[in-house]
């Protein structure tokens, strides 16, 4: 179908290229302001521990160091769902845990302070492994959290936020099935999504309940949100958000570092800045859930699953505040991967003594994917169903229905994407290259490949409101108000696209406000690949009704109705009559119209993507190469073809497929250090080892908005990692239960390292 | 000691010259400062970025004397005399003009969210000097010390060698 | 970072001079990465005052060629050798190991001197300090590699870089080298581990039994959970050195013409015998009693050590060509003047036997408590009576009063303090307690008296007060608190002497002045054991012979005998994140040892359990692994390192210790590096498995230089990376090519030779086979993939 859309679809430069090419962005840590302190934040040595005394004299008698900050000096803020994660607490739960917070005149002084701090603890038993966390005897993190089970039920999500995916009759569903299989699968990697630009906030308190905060966040607006709960609602919160330096979710919120420089510069009446170092972006900040499902599952020679009977550990560190969404989410997700009647599957979030998990691509979904397809091909397996075949066969067919994440039914509205999947698997090769299961695709000396396929969809693309005015000015340009910040999906310029197509502006005269809470209506941020559905729905509602605005005062003048004009170029015209047309200008220059634009939640839709990967086992030394990628995605309308292939070749990074491959974060189960807290030791693809990737885009009309758009930018990373342990479980003719998959795995499932004897040595 | 009296250190920065007093006052440049501090902090160009501070992800790198280095492993008080480049210097000084490096990263939107952007540029210009016609393979090897989280690489290495194709 | 004074250095001297100005409180640079990563991260426990610039040198930047050798100046930086023509042409390995060198940026900066001298790679060791806190491992003084313990995915697979000192061995009155023993008993090698244990302690059997074992509170094991159960490995090793004592106990192949006396056969006496026989001396042991064995015979009852064994001891001694006169009473049946001038030297070691009276009224009473011991082990069955008083806490006292239980009577130990501060074995005390053995602590025999065939003790009460000369509380009678006791008789065992009576004048002042080590008396005589140190353990008196044996040695000789240890390095054996439980070590039920005592409490291990056992042991030593993709290429190369103080291999540079990555001195800085040119054709490789390319160090390197004529091998250097602490020489896979026409069954086999003595960790045993796939692809001449 050829493109009649004037930016939609077309490659258009980036409205930021020209500062991001020049060095002209500001990111957060390039603001500096008159009279701003830097912090810093000394993090506890143990694992679980009660501070018995804290001696901060020396440090506070340090000269240039302005506030020194414990348990004991600041408020009883809290976060986490439910919130019980004091900002600063009398116990530490996990190494790197906050300790005291110290704010000076430079960071050099400040990190001075952190050794002069004296801190006396008392070191308790932690615990690092879902399992033993659940035993009754094990070491209790919180007084809430009774075994070390997070309280179910998000209040967000409504009285009836779903916990769990129970409905039908499993045993009548086990009774049909003609295949039972049942294993335990792990995505415990716990990778880092890893922006390269570290979290961080500045905070300037007024007196007496007022915070502004330079943030480099997903979310702008939601920082305000959070922050203003997690401050006890009683701090007026104002958010200003910059461009972030890369989030893939991890940065949707970073309550906690904006709480500490919100807490120096209450304490000390200036601008504080507080930026993570790389080590402790990644031992003390937010990661990737831990996730670990055992279930048994019913098949049909047919492949139709009959019923799905498991649990799902979830290990969210040492505290929660979305891990219970993503899990909501989660038991939503699964629904639209699978259609099964039958399903009793229990999720239990877990407390550990480790960092705390939180949001990152694939929220839930991919961390379940990761263990559910692989226990759904033990089954296909036994079966000898290919797996293309049985995933087209299940994913979510208009008419289907499934219970969303506020635990109510819904029935699904979109496209059928089977066809999607097809030109993916017919782009990939995968009906010559498929030789069933647990066989290589071919062999040759020491090395073997192998192909696995992984899918995902998520209903989140329309979840929580957006907002956005569209003001029209006398000159021709138009400005439109949204909060959103860039963090690298284009998704400022493409707002900015819809606006200019909807009123047929040239892209430069269309602008886009600052992500400022103060000037802003509402926004959840993009998130959950919602930009593009929910917030570009808001944006276009609002350029619509700034448009009917502007036609209705501008009609009687050029005598017709409002419903016959059209505009373009910041004119007027009858439609068919081009020469009946007016400058904007006619509006008067003493006067602006502005349109609002709303979405409400609409949980009717999916996305879906499938990612088709080959991959080659050396098996002398159990090294795995990533050799081609295809991804098979519809998106109704392509909004800007250069930032979708962005966001799908971003697939490989973020803790997506490499998560498969090496990326993990490596835990001293001994002694709870994460060991590998920089970026030598926590590995990463460079560009010497790209392989070549191949996405396969239709664009059927999706009942979504005006352009028919959803966004799959989210969802790139999620049916990759499960793919990759597929194919190298193909490959080398042996499953693989752990992620990623190192050579020291490879060659033990192969049996060359086998385990080792009482002795000492290799038997 | 001789060595300690050399107290001032000159640095041509963007075609400007630098003269910097070593020393422990504001503005001055002490022993301990990497060439990144002083570029951000001391000159306020802010365009070099630092995400790891340990040398491996390439987002500080500027121009030594043309040749691509990790200005957060580099001791200023070490660059006394050495020509300097950032990524607000990679204009061209006459015209203000982009670029072709830029401007092809602009055309084939080579960056997501633009933060190891700087870095990345800054080692494709090194590359481009000392190999204005370099392969596919020259590029991403040139490259590989640069981390880029969104997965820009493809779009970058296909910028990069269309900014090489103008040369050809 | 934190601040520091910054000197540019002019001349390598001047750059030398600072260092040892600075006391190593100044660091070098050489490229920067590695200094302002270890700057930044904090994670040493001393930040340097100073940082010395060196890349500022004029003239150490050079690649060059003279007659045959490659010369590079050690600051020239990675990316000209990259660049190198001469060197892509004739060193290609070298320019393949540089170009993987972290990044290109790095490469631009960094040079070869910096690289070689770069420090471990360990995540523990370089855990920053922010974080919360640095990690004190091994290398900055803690007391366990913290990898070893922990995740050591990418840690060595060949051993330990060991510490100075042991806390087991140093402990260990003998000394004996403990870790290198039970590595080698870990890997089944029971030969190799006797050889080690009997350079120390040729008695293993004995002191296996009876030793307070010094050792194993100082285990570091305990840190982690349990000590290894050393002394029990080195009992059941000991039994079965004695099972084939003919394959450890030969007579010396040298003689030396000497002729040595030694009066005692107790432990000092037969350690010195055997030192002294390994030497070539003829030996004759002169004993007063019936068999030799001195205290193990005659004072240990055989509950604890079985007189079989102490008689297999002695037969193996015999079976050196030792002579034993049995039955001779130095003293009276011959002085000792005259044995000074029959033989060479002399050494007295006849113990301490001499019981240390009670000073109290009517003691002439009550019996010695040696004296007891002694008709009890020389075969009498008799009790002295029924109930009996055994006064004293020491260790005679507690053989006195078990013996007497074994033997059916019904001792009361009467000892003047608290349990807490008996000078006996804690164990043996345990012992004694469980076996039902009735104590009277705080109590003080004053009077003994004896009427009608009945013994009354008469007793005051003590309590304890402030802390007297031997740092114990000293016993305060209570006033008023006197009572009596009846027993059927007395035991005294209150302490023992030497007896120095059998001495000349003139040599006993000197063996008065107490002194825990051997002696030397005057002239060719010399006194070692219980006799100078007065009453300690076996184990403290087979060190103290093996002293006087030295001492002796080198009084005859002049000079220092050969080193004892067996100087191969201590590997790792075992490491693990799961806790290995320490062995149960096997006891008598109660009930059946106070049935009789020949009935032995502590029972012995099975080879394999030993061997399990063994394995447990950490080695304390560093298994971080050397990083430098540089220093493998180089020693494959056989290159040669020249620094300002001298010329080494590349091998031995990274030969180093726990604490230290290369063996310069502090002030010690590299200058050249020289490079034989490899011959026309040899086959040079540079491979590195690594998860990454590039930024990443590598699991296991390979650096190969291969040449081969007419389809036949003729030389080979093969070197391994990262999978120890310096690097390896794949020595046996270069024999099993050279020599030998090259194929891919060869590469194979040669490639299983070269990882023959891996000894992998519980996590990182994939390398070997990693290891095993590059050497066979390096011979191969294939790429990595």
């Amino acid at each position: 179908m050829a493109n009649t859309y004037r930016y939609i679809g077309k490659a258009t430069p980036r409205k930021d290229a020209a500062d991001i090419v020049t060095g002209g962005s500001r990111f957060l840590n390039d603001i500096k302001m008159p009279n701003m302190l830097y912090g810093k934040v000394l993090r506890s040595p143990h694992a679980h521990a009660l501070i018995k005394r804290i001696d901060k004299s020396k440090a506070e008698k340090l000269e240039g160091v302005e506030a020194v900050l414990t348990w004991e000096d600041v408020p009883d803020w809290r976060g986490g769902t439910p919130r019980c994660t004091r900002i600063l607490d009398r116990k530490v739960r996990y190494v790197g845990d906050a300790v005291a917070l110290i704010a000076a005149t430079n960071e050099e002084i400040a990190r001075r302070a952190i050794g002069l701090i004296d801190v006396e603890y008392e070191v308790l038993p932690a615990v690092f492994e879902m399992e033993e966390a659940l035993k009754p005897d094990a070491p209790q993190l919180y007084d809430e959290f009774h075994g070390n089970v997070v309280t179910p039920g998000v209040p967000f999500f409504g009285p009836k936020s779903l916990q769990e995916v129970v409905m039908g009759d499993v045993e009548k569903g086990f009774q049909e099935a003609d295949v039972i299989t049942e294993g335990t699968f792990g995505y415990e990697n716990i990778p880092n999504p890893l922006p390269p630009e570290a979290p961080g906030a500045i905070a300037l308190w007024e007196e007496p309940n007022r915070v502004t905060l330079w943030v480099s966040n997903q979310a702008s607006y939601m920082d305000k949100i959070t922050l203003f709960h997690v401050m006890g609602r009683k701090v007026e919160v104002r958010t200003i958000g910059g461009p972030c330096g890369g989030s893939y979710g991890s940065k949707f919120m970073s309550w906690q570092v904006q709480t500490y420089a919100t807490l120096l510069s209450r304490a000390t009446g200036k601008p504080v800045k507080l930026i993570f170092t790389k080590e402790e972006h990644l031992a003390a900040f937010t990661m990737r859930i831990a996730s670990r499902m055992t279930a048994r599952v019913g098949m049909k020679r047919d492949g139709t699953v009959t019923a799905v009977s498991g649990t799902w550990l979830i290990d969210t560190g040492y505290y929660s505040m979305t891990t219970q969404s993503q899990v909501a989410v989660g038991c939503g997700e699964v629904q639209i991967a699978v259609r099964c009647a039958n399903w009793d599957l229990k999720p239990k979030i877990v407390c550990t003594n480790r960092n705390a998990s939180g949001i990152v691509r694939g929220f839930g979904g991919q961390e379940l994917k990761c263990t559910l397809i692989p226990l759904l091909s033990l089954a296909m397996e036994k079966l000898e169903i290919d797996p293309f075949q049985f995933l087209k066969k299940n994913f979510v067919k208009p008419g289907d229905g499934y219970f969303w994440r506020d635990g109510i039914w819904y029935t699904y509205r979109g496209v059928d994407f089977s066809k999607a999947m097809e030109g993916g698997a017919e782009r990939f090769g995968w009906g010559k290259k498929w030789k069933g299961w647990l066989k290589p695709s071919a062999v040759e000396g020491t090395k073997r490949r192998g192909i696995g396929v992984g899918v995902h969809g998520n209903a989140d693309i329309g979840e929580d409101a957006s907002e956005a005015y569209v003001r029209l000015h006398p000159d021709g340009t138009a400005m439109l108000f949204s909060c959103v910040t860039e963090h690298g999906t284009g998704q400022r310029t493409n707002f900015v696209k819809m606006v200019a197509e909807v009123l047929q502006l040239p892209l430069d005269n269309v602008s886009i406000t600052p992500a400022d809470s103060l000037i802003n209506p509402y926004e959840f941020g993009p998130a959950g690949s919602r930009g593009t559905y929910a917030i570009g729905s808001a944006v276009i509602a609002a350029a619509e009704d700034a448009k009917r605005k502007l036609f209705e005062l501008l009609a009687p003048k050029l005598q017709a109705e409002p419903s016959e004009l059209e505009t373009a170029d910041g004119v007027i015209f009858v439609k068919g009559h081009p020469e009946k047309k007016m400058s904007w200008k006619a509006m008067s220059v003493d006067r602006t119209i502005t349109g609002c634009g709303r979405f409400e939640p609409d949980y009717t839709l999916s996305n879906c993507m499938m990612t088709f990967v080959e991959v080659e086992v050396d098996t002398e030394t159990g090294k795995v190469t990533l050799c081609r990628v295809v991804n098979a995605t519809d998106v109704g309308q392509v909004i800007d073809p250069l930032g979708l292939e962005g966001q799908l070749n971003g697939c490989l990074g973020s803790g997506g497929i490499d998560s498969a491959l090496f990326e993990e974060t490596i835990l001293d189960r001994s002694s709870g250090h994460i060991l590998n807290a920089n970026m030598i030791d926590y590995k990463w693809r460079t560009f010497s080892e790209l392989p070549p990737i191949d996405h396969v885009v239709f664009e059927t009309p999706i009942p979504s908005h005006r352009f028919h758009a959803v966004g799959v930018g989210e969802i790139a990373t999620s049916p990759g990692p499960a793919a990759v342990l597929m194919a190298v479980s193909n490959a080398i003719g042996i499953w693989l239960h752990e992620y990623p998959v190192t050579p020291e795995r490879v060659l033990k499932a192969l049996g060359k390292v086998r385990p080792r004897d009482r002795k000492g040595g290799v038997a | 000691m001789k060595g300690i009296k050399s107290r001032k250190i000159r640095l041509v920065v963007n075609g400007h010259i630098h003269e910097l007093e070593v020393g422990g006052r504001p503005g001055q440049i002490k022993p301990s400062h990497t060439l990144a501090h002083t570029l951000r902090e001391t000159l306020g160009l802010t365009g070099t970025k630092v995400s790891c501070d340990h040398g491996a992800c390439g987002c500080c790198t500027v121009l030594m004397d043309n040749q691509a280095v990790l200005s957060c492993m580099t001791l200023t008080v070490e660059c006394d005399g050495k020509k300097i480049t950032t990524i607000e210097g990679l204009k061209d000084p006459k015209t203000e003009g982009l670029d072709p490096l830029q401007q092809a990263f602009i055309d084939h939107t080579a960056f997501q969210c633009g933060f190891c952007t700087p870095g990345i540029l800054m080692s494709a210009k090194a590359l481009l000097y000392e190999n204005p016609l370099p392969t596919e393979e020259d590029v991403k090897e040139a490259l590989s010390g640069n981390f880029c989280r969104c997965i820009s690489h493809y779009q970058v290495v296909r910028a990069v060698m269309s900014a090489s194709e103008e040369v050809r | 970072m934190r601040s520091f004074k910054h000197i540019n250095a002019r001349t390598v001297g001047e750059a030398s001079a600072l260092l040892k100005k600075y006391k190593g409180k100044a660091m070098l640079n050489a490229g920067g990465t590695e200094l302002l990563s270890t700057l930044k991260g904090e994670y040493l426990l001393n930040y340097p005052e100073a940082v010395i610039n060196i890349k500022t040198l004029p003239g150490l930047d050079y690649i060059k060629e003279e007659r045959g050798m490659l010369k590079i100046g050690a600051l020239t930086k990675l990316s000209d050798i990259a660049r190198s023509s001469l060197l892509r042409e004739s060193c290609r390995a070298l320019v393949d190991a540089t170009c993987s060198v972290a990044t290109p940026q790095i490469r631009n900066a960094a040079t070869i001197g910096g690289n070689l001298c770069q420090d471990v790679r360990c995540w523990y060791y370089r855990y920053p300090d922010h974080i919360g806190g640095r990690i004190l491992c091994l290398r900055k003084g803690g007391k366990i590699c913290n990898a070893l313990t922990g995740d050591h995915r990418y840690h060595s697979i060949f051993g330990a870089a060991s510490v100075a000192v042991y806390p087991c061995s140093s402990n260990c009155p003998a000394h004996t080298d403990i870790p290198s023993f039970l590595n080698r008993m870990s890997n089944g090698n029971l030969m190799e581990a006797a050889r080690v244990l009997l350079d120390f302690n040729p008695m293993p059997a004995i002191t296996g039994r009876v030793c307070p074992i010094f050792c194993e509170p100082e285990c570091y094991r305990s840190e982690f959970d349990e000590p290894v159960a050393i002394r029990c490995v080195e009992r059941s090793l000991g039994d079965r050195i004695l099972e084939r004592m003919n394959e450890f106990f030969t007579p010396p192949k040298a003689k030396s013409g000497r002729n040595i006396a030694i009066i005692g056969s107790g432990p000092a006496g037969l350690t010195a015998a055997y030192t002294l026989r390994r030497s070539g001396n003829r030996i004759t042991v002169f004993e007063k009693c019936r068999e030799a064995g001195g205290m193990l015979l005659y004072s240990i009852p055989p509950y604890r050590l079985p007189k079989d064994v102490v008689g297999k001891q002695v037969q193996a001694l015999k079976g050196m060509g030792i002579k034993f006169k049995v039955g001779v009473n130095v003293g009276k049946d011959i002085t000792i003047v005259e044995l000074m001038s029959r033989f060479d030297a002399v050494f007295l070691a006849t113990g301490a036997w001499k019981e240390r009276p009670l000073g109290i009224k009517g003691e002439k009473i009550g019996l010695s408590g040696l004296e007891f011991l002694n008709r009890v082990n020389s075969g009498s069955r008799d009790l002295p009576g029924k109930r009996v008083a055994v006064i004293g806490g020491g260790n005679v006292a507690m053989d006195v009063a078990r013996t007497l239980l074994r033997l059916g009577g019904e001792p009361v130990v009467i000892y003047r303090r608290t349990q807490a501060e008996m000078p006996a074995f804690r164990d043996e005390v345990e012992k004694a307690k469980e076996e039902g053995i009735e104590f009277e602590f705080l109590t003080l025999p004053t009077e003994v008296s004896e009427a009608y065939g009945k013994i009354t003790l008469k007793c005051v009460r003590m309590r304890l007060g402030s802390p007297d000369a031997s740092g114990r509380p000293k016993p305060i009678p209570i006033k008023g608190s006197d009572f009596t006791s009846p027993f059927d008789a007395i035991i005294k065992a209150v302490g023992e002497e030497p007896d120095t009576s059998l001495l000349p004048a003139t040599f006993r002042k000197k063996a008065q002045k107490a002194s825990a080590s051997a002696h030397w008396l005057g002239k060719n005589l010399f006194a070692g054991g219980d006799f100078v140190s007065g009453p300690s353990t076996v184990v403290q008196a087979v060190a103290s012979g093996r002293e006087a044996a030295d001492l002796i040695e080198r009084s005859l000789k002049g000079r220092q005998p050969p080193a004892q240890a067996g100087g191969i390095e201590p590997t790792v054996t075992s490491a693990s994140l799961e806790t290995t439980p320490r062995v149960r070590i096997p006891e008598s039920p109660v009930s059946e040892r106070i049935k009789g005592i020949e009935v032995e409490d502590t029972l012995g291990l099975g080879l394999s359990e030993i061997e399990t056992e063994a394995s447990r042991c950490f080695n304390c030593g560093c298994i971080a692994v050397s990083s430098s993709d540089i220093g493998i290429v180089l020693t494959a190369l056989d290159a040669k390192i020249v620094t300002t103080k001298r010329t080494v291999d590349a091998q031995s540079f990274f030969t180093a210790s726990a604490t230290r990555s290369t063996l310069l001195d502090p002030d010690e800085v590299v200058k050249e590096i020289q490079i034989p040119k490899p011959r026309n054709g040899a086959q040079q490789k540079y491979l590195k498995y690594s998860l990454r390319t590039p930024i990443d160090f590598a699991i296991v390197s390979v650096a190969s230089v291969i040449t081969v004529e007419k389809g036949v091998c003729v030389d080979a250097r093969i070197a391994l990376g990262a999978v120890a602490p310096g690097p390896v020489r794949a020595k046996a896979a270069e024999e099993a090519i050279i020599g030998r026409p090259v194929d891919e069954h060869r590469a194979a086999e040669a490639a299983e030779q070269a990882m023959a003595g891996a000894q992998p960790l519980s996590m990182n045993a994939y390398k070997v086979e990693i290891a095993k796939a590059l050497v066979k692809r390096a011979i191969m001449g294939s790429s990595i993939n």
